[in-house]
């Protein structure tokens, strides 16, 4: 297998690990409300890197689901929408995040 | 909105952009997400720019937009519900589902044209054009109809019951379209073997479930048995299956009558056809009894591949249909495959060329079946 290849098969494989964490990561930064611009930008920061094709839609099932709430708002001159964890959020975020160190924790064993 | 700031090209082409995504997206949602989605690309917009110590260009902004994406893409995504045609779940069923309609369509379509031919209601040149022309429309017909069933199928709350509950008894039906491969299948038919079972696997794992996907040897004695019974039945005139007599599957084409070379072909075959298949019943029963050994099977196909190759050979060079069907040369046959594909409705002698192509063919099958034969028997497996 050439050096290319290698480097596409390796780049799919994380792209599939990390997909299952993007909603982790989405909820835990809206504990500080964002506007998707902004929370697009915070992710981006920390190697949590979205497409607006991706993060919008998820915002806006997330918040169908009660896992959100969201705001209209004018700043710096533009209306915005802000999204912050709603209660039934929190508690969903805490549960998920037992278990995502749960998983770390015995993987972190594995390897 | 500042559009002062970008500029009005610039600020177009985002409204521009927007406008589609609008048109994809459900009304009730619609304001509020090309709203939200204008705030995100004006502030993509205001970065770039901040970086860049200017406006960004025109061809700028429209590199930004395409890194959003497409407008039709976008929109999908804000979609419920399936974003694929198909999912991988069902996807094997469509593709087992295609592989399967094809070849039942293939079969039918092709013995339906032969026996129009042999009827001389068409011509080889007409048949060959019908075949391709219905072939195509009907695959088209086939995989269309099983996209259709397989989207509306996708959209469904819960699956149909045969994906999650199946049996493991009922599984045979699915060696069928495993086998979809030109090369296994010209194998097969010239091994003479029409059952549906994979070829040998290549891989050690699983040497259990692969033999009992496979047919038994004794059942295959036995299956071989009953097929042979009945050719001689018939060939003898003692099962009349249908009023047809091997002479009178043909009729009069390109002038010739191709009955009257048949009968004659019959009278002169008779006994050797029916002690042929009369030996092939007693054969195959005794492989059965035997339990299938595997060089005395071997043996046998090596002794009936002679003979069904000499008779190959007879129709060749000494029977009646030998005139119409002989060439000398590998030129001359290849010449006169192209003049049949090549020639229209009114010309003669399609029905001749292919009867030289199915004996060719046949001849072929008999030797790399006698090959075989003979190595099965040294090696014994």
């Amino acid at each position: 297998m050439s050096q290319n290849d290698e480097a596409l098969l390796f780049e799919s494989l994380r792209l599939e690990l990390r997909r299952g964490s993007l909603i982790l990561a989405v909820l835990a930064s809206l504990r500080r409300e964002q506007y998707g611009y902004s929370l697009r930008v915070a992710l981006g920061e920390v190697g949590v890197e979205m497409e607006e094709s991706t993060l919008y839609p998820l915002l806006r099932r997330l918040e169908s689901q009660g896992l959100l709430d969201s705001e209209w708002r004018e700043e710096e001159r533009r209306k915005k929408r802000f999204y912050r964890l709603s209660p039934r959020g929190e508690a969903m975020l805490a549960r998920l995040a037992t278990e995502w160190r749960g998983l770390s924790a015995s993987l972190e064993k594995m390897l | 909105m500042n559009t002062a700031k970008e500029g009005e090209t610039g600020m177009d082409l985002v409204e521009r952009y927007l406008k589609t995504l609008a048109a994809q997206l459900p009304k009730d949602s619609r304001d509020d997400i090309v709203a939200e989605l204008r705030d995100e690309i004006m502030g993509r917009i205001d970065a770039l720019e901040a970086r860049l110590g200017r406006a960004p260009t025109d061809d700028e902004v429209e590199a930004l937009l395409r890194e959003v994406g497409h407008p039709l893409t976008v929109a999908a995504r804000y979609r419920s519900g399936p974003q694929a045609l198909m999912g991988p779940e069902l996807y094997p069923w469509w593709m087992f589902g295609v592989k399967v309609g094809l070849t039942v369509m293939a079969c039918v379509t092709l013995i339906g044209l032969a026996v129009r031919v042999l009827v001389g209601d068409v011509y080889v040149g007409q048949a060959i054009g019908q075949g391709i022309a219905s072939l195509f429309s009907g695959a088209v017909t086939i995989v269309g109809l099983l996209t259709v069933a397989g989207f509306i199928l996708e959209r469904q709350e819960k699956k149909p019951d045969f994906i999650a509950r199946w049996r493991v008894k009922d599984l045979g039906m699915f060696e069928l379209g495993g086998d979809f491969d030109a090369e296994q299948w010209g194998q097969k038919l010239a091994r003479g073997d029409w059952s549906s079972s994979k070829a040998k696997p290549e891989s050690k794992p699983g040497p259990e479930v692969r033999k009992s996907a496979e047919m038994s040897p004794v059942a295959r004695a036995v299956a071989s048995a009953i097929g042979w019974a009945v050719v001689l039945l018939w060939w003898t005139g003692l099962l009349q299956v249908a009023p047809i007599r091997p002479e009178d599957l043909a009729g009069v084409v390109d002038g010739l009558d191709y009955g009257r070379i048949l009968g004659e072909m019959v009278r002169a075959a008779y006994w050797p056809v029916a002690l042929f298949a009369a030996c092939r019943v007693g054969f195959d029963l005794m492989r059965a009894a035997s339990g299938g050994n595997v060089r005395l099977t071997a043996l046998g196909d090596l002794v009936f591949g002679i003979a069904a190759a000499w008779g190959l050979l007879w129709v060749w060079f000494w029977s009646a249909l030998s005139p119409l069907i002989w060439v000398g040369t590998v030129t001359d046959f290849v010449e006169r495959v192209r003049v049949l594909i090549g020639r229209s409705g009114d010309d003669v002698g399609g029905v001749a060329t292919i009867l030289m192509v199915v004996v060719v063919w046949a001849f072929a099958a008999e030797v790399v079946r006698m090959v075989r034969a003979a190595a099965r028997l040294v090696v014994g497996r």
